[in-house]
């Protein structure tokens, strides 16, 4: 978990990479710093938004591409981009966590399952139990409730599956949908929600060619070789 | 020892995980995750 400490958990994450690339900070010609950490990345040249970053570390993969979805620790996007991976819109929801990862974490535990698992166990339901929360707060005391009321976890968290995903689909209300459809995030690992937001958009999802929460990660060292081909340092 | 080609890295910074990625040129050739 990256917490509050974000350089620190930035610089870990830098280091893994150049420790697996057999490479020093020195040996990178530029560093793009993204993320609601990307303000406090002292070791990066430029900071850049999260948004502009899913889009052309998507379009660097899939070309095809027009909508994402981008759905992290503790926000969701509805991403619109042209052609060349420029964002064209995008609507997104970080007033609650209600529809993020914090969210299905706060499920996890109330299920004691991994939240890793919380997907497959979803999409082992034989029906849907309704939820009528949006606010996570009310929604784990009801999920409590429906618990107690004999309701199986596979039924209610396939439940809080397709909430999130009608929630998401209330997103693309304002920047509409155009195929190819990706999603990108941590919570794209989940193959519930993957599902539920297929049925609740009625879209296919393109399957990722890389672990889809790196696709940030991935179009700011796309943006950091296109700085660098500008300032001169890469010809 | 001499490393050839040009490295270019994004590191993103989320609430729940940090993840990097470092480019060669224009290819993927190194990534990091911390949770």
């Amino acid at each position: 978990m990256s917490g509050v400490n974000s350089v620190e958990s930035g610089l870990n994450a830098l280091n893994l990479a150049l420790e697996t690339a057999g490479l020093k900070k020195e040996d990178l010609t530029y560093i793009v710093g993204t993320g609601y950490g990307r303000v406090s990345a002292p070791y990066a040249n430029k900071a850049v938004t999260e948004i502009t970053c899913h889009a052309k570390g998507t379009n660097y993969l899939h070309p095809t591409v027009r909508t994402i979805i981008d759905m992290g620790g503790q926000d969701c996007k509805a991403i619109r981009i042209d052609p060349d991976g420029a964002v064209v819109d995008f609507a997104m929801n970080d007033k609650c966590a209600a529809g993020t990862g914090r969210f299905l974490e706060v499920m996890a535990g109330v299920f004691k399952v991994k939240l890793e698992d919380l997907g497959s166990i979803a999409l082992s339901a034989t029906d849907t139990v309704p939820m009528s929360s949006t606010c996570t707060v009310f929604a784990e005391s009801e999920t409590i409730s429906l618990v107690a009321r004999g309701e199986k976890p596979e039924n209610i968290l396939n439940g809080i599956h397709h909430s999130i995903a009608n929630r998401i689909a209330g997103l693309f209300s304002r920047v509409g949908i155009e195929s190819d459809v990706f999603f990108s995030g941590g919570v794209a690992k989940n193959s519930g929600m993957k599902t539920a937001i297929e049925q609740a958009l009625k879209v296919s999802i393109v399957k990722p060619e890389i672990d889809p929460q790196l696709i940030g990660a991935l179009g700011a060292a796309v943006i950091a070789r296109n700085f660098a081909k500008k300032e001169g340092l890469w010809a | 020892m001499t490393i050839s080609g040009n490295y270019f890295a994004g590191v993103d910074v989320g609430s729940l995980a940090a993840k990097s990625v470092i480019l060669k040129d224009g290819e993927i050739f190194a990534t990091g995750l911390v949770q």
